[in-house]
């Protein structure tokens, strides 16, 4: 295993004493084989380069506070994780090797509020666990989730992760943090400042600069526990699904879709290619059994077989019974003007059952991974999803773009476009392969480069990277000769001047390690 | 959207007479010894999408093992069907599966004292016949037989030596063989497994 840079073994060796003496033998873990769970699951062929050194488990604010205090006499760097299930952009593992795994899992309270609506979590809560309890309490209230719901809900809320309800945008829902500094100083963010002041958790702002943004997708502290606003259960809920034949109606759909976003009718939207609807439900060898990707006549003869187009457009809409109904004439009489549009509609009254394939855009979390298994073996996938703005034909010329860059590196375009902001897209493109393949993993690494580039040639980004991209991605954010990026710095510096907390997260590196690449060293 | 290849007819009536051959299967074979992983409380996991995975499952159940459907989502089969039944009710667990549902399966097993103490895969997916990599501390010569002998009904003669196999090393054996290319349309590529708990 690697050892933390600039630590000797017998360094090591006393770090890990002075830990166990903070969490207790059981939640300090170094044998190789425990610390295997911490690799990312879908590393393209890149595993050893993150490999961690050990992983600390604290249980409490006050324990996390003990760790930083260790970590800043030693320089020890420190990889925060609330449950690590951010795969496709790196699980648990960290940038910096032999960083030591900061893994909060075991702090897992909840507090929901049925009367105003929120709920406030520690990191170890998963989607699932925050279902449960509400359903358990029997509070009408829906919470949003992603797919898979096995992750954090304040990891996810972090990394400005999304979900398929109204509540979609899971960092605009988010309101309240309680964060440890490098320092070991504890704070709460906005109302939260003042010591007991009840309304928190209902409004994001304070008397003074807004902090929470400093605390996502970044590495300036330990976020401890974050309020979240939970979604009273409609007393209606109609899914409209459509579908449309050709790959260039996803202008007419995109262009259609955007007033309804912009007024509100439509309150969140999810679109899926033709691959992206496969995949959730077959595997490549059904359809095909040649190599590279599906040849166009093979496409068609699988939207055929299975009943579908090019495209398809989901979303749901939420509220009284009336109201909904009203909605639905507003929509169907807007899309009815595609040529060749399939529209279908299914709806529920608050209590109903809701199966399956509607739980997600209803709050209820699953665990199913299919579209892994596409091209079978040991299947994985990694994103650097774009923003991209809600505009039709610039979006069509992207989509063929990306789609011939995909297929030059023999795999179909897996591509989903989901909206939870009112003007824009998170356009995934997920790229499917299997990690046991080092010739698909070297493909797979290659095309996300690939797409990383190609994006910012036409001044477009990601909003997430895997580890092994966030320098690139950072990178890219020019403007003012990376203006911004000094700003991360300074602040960097600042806050955590020994570089203990997340070395690399979001390409902010420390100035110790930023200095030593400056010199040519290897780190980072 | 609906899967859409629902198995063929043929293939479940060749597959429903595999399940009776395998009944029909030698004592030695068709009785789990004391040793046998498979022969404590054992689950199977079945995913009725698939042909292959009923057969394994039925072939299991048969033999004394509590099936499970796979719901429509893995997670839900965990929350649901496996996780109440630990710890103690439950001492091995199996299936013959798409790979993402071992993947996942795993992950939630994790701070249960689970292990994995054997996983196979078995890839069809390109012309050239069929090839199977077994890996696990059981013994794995009798499951590679069944295999190669196998044939169209190689999910149920690989259920049947599963049941059979004696956890017979401390370390992982593995082994890769390759086979004739069974008949059927499908993924192609499936995993067979046991997790195991400590009674």
């Amino acid at each position: 295993l690697p050892l933390p840079p600039g630590l000797s073994s017998p360094d090591f060796d006393s770090v890990c004493k002075a830990l166990r003496g903070v969490v207790g033998d059981d939640w300090l873990v170094t044998e190789e084989a425990k610390l295997a769970g911490y690799d990312d699951p879908y590393s393209p062929g890149v595993t050893a380069d993150y490999d961690p050194s050990g992983a600390v488990l604290p249980a409490s604010v006050e324990e996390i506070r003990a760790i930083l205090a260790i970590a800043n006499r030693h320089a020890l760097p420190l990889w925060t994780v609330s449950l690590g299930r951010n795969y496709a952009y790196g699980g648990a593992a960290p940038c910096l090797k032999g960083s030591m795994i900061l893994d909060l899992k075991r702090m897992t309270k909840i507090e929901v509020d049925p009367e105003l609506a929120y709920a406030i979590v520690e990191p170890g809560v998963t989607y699932l666990d925050l279902y449960k309890f509400i359903q358990d309490k029997k509070y009408g209230l829906w919470i949003d989730c992603t797919d898979p719901g096995w992750g954090s809900v304040l990891g996810n809320t972090l990394e400005h992760g999304i979900g398929y309800t109204p509540y979609g945008d899971h960092a605009g829902q988010q309101c309240g943090m309680e964060v440890v500094l490098a320092s070991g100083e504890l704070l709460r963010t906005g109302l939260g400042a003042m010591d007991g002041n009840v309304a928190w958790p209902v409004y994001k702002y304070a008397f003074g600069p807004t902090l929470d943004g400093l605390f996502m997708q970044s590495n300036y502290g330990v976020v401890t526990k974050i309020g979240v606003w939970l979604m009273p259960a409609p007393e209606f809920f109609s899914v409209v699904e459509m579908m449309v034949p050709h790959e260039e109606d996803i202008a007419a759909l995109i262009d259609t879709l955007r007033p309804l976003r912009l007024d509100g009718t439509v309150p969140t939207a999810t679109i899926a290619n033709w691959m992206r609807i496969a995949a959730g439900n077959t595997t490549r060898a059904e359809w095909y059994n040649g190599k590279g990707p599906l040849p166009p006549n093979e496409v068609d003869n699988l939207m055929h077989e299975m009943g579908i187009g090019h495209w398809g457009l989901r979303f749901g809409l939420y509220g009284p019974e009336r109201v909904v109904a009203q909605q639905r004439d507003v929509v169907e009489n807007a899309f009815s003007h595609i040529e060749n549009v399939e529209i279908g509609v299914s709806s529920y009254r608050r209590g109903e059952a809701i199966p399956p394939e509607h739980a997600t855009l209803a709050g209820v979390p699953s665990v199913d991974l299919m579209p892994l298994n596409w091209l079978g073996g040991a299947g994985a996938h990694i994103e650097c999803p774009l923003v991209v703005p809600m505009q039709g034909a610039a979006f069509l010329e992207l989509y063929r773009r990306r789609t011939a860059l995909f297929n030059a590196e023999g795999f179909d375009h897996y591509c989903g476009l989901t909206s939870t902001t009112p003007r824009c897209f998170i356009n995934t493109g997920s790229i499917i392969f299997d990690r046991n393949d080092a010739e698909q993993c070297a493909r797979a690494r290659r095309l996300g480069r690939t797409l990383i580039e190609d994006a910012h040639k036409r001044r477009l980004a990601g909003y997430r990277a895997h580890i092994s991209e966030m320098d690139l991605v950072a990178a890219q954010f020019d403007f003012n000769d990376h203006a911004a990026m000094r700003l991360y710095r300074t602040l960097k510096d600042t806050l955590d001047p020994n570089g203990i907390l997340s070395p690399g997260k979001q390409g902010i590196w420390p100035k110790a390690l930023r200095e030593a690449k400056n010199k040519g060293g290897e780190t980072p | 959207v609906t899967p859409p290849h629902a198995p063929d007819r043929r293939e479940v009536l060749k597959l429903g007479a595999a399940a009776a051959l395998m009944l029909a299967a030698p004592a030695a074979v068709a009785a789990g010894s004391s040793t046998s992983l498979l022969g404590g409380a054992a689950t199977v996991i079945a995913d009725a999408r698939y042909p292959e995975s009923l057969t394994f499952a039925e072939i299991l159940m048969r033999r004394g093992a509590a099936a499970v459907t796979r719901r429509s989502d893995i997670g839900g089969t965990w929350f649901h069907d496996i996780a109440p039944l630990l710890p103690g009710r439950l001492q091995s667990l199996c299936g013959l599966t798409l790979q993402s549902d071992l993947f996942i399966l795993q992950r939630l097993a994790e701070g249960t004292s689970a292990c994995t103490a054997y996983a196979g895969t078995h890839d069809w997916r390109y012309s050239g016949g069929a090839t199977h990599t077994l890996a696990g501390t059981i013994d794995l010569d009798g499951v590679a037989a069944a295999l190669d002998q196998g044939g169209d009904v190689w999910s149920g003669c690989l259920g049947a030596a599963l049941f059979a196999a004696n956890e017979g090393h401390r370390n992982e054996q593995r082994l890769k063989l390759r086979c004739t290319m069974p008949a059927g349309r499908g993924p192609r590529y499936f995993v067979s497994w046991i997790m195991r708990w400590a009674a």
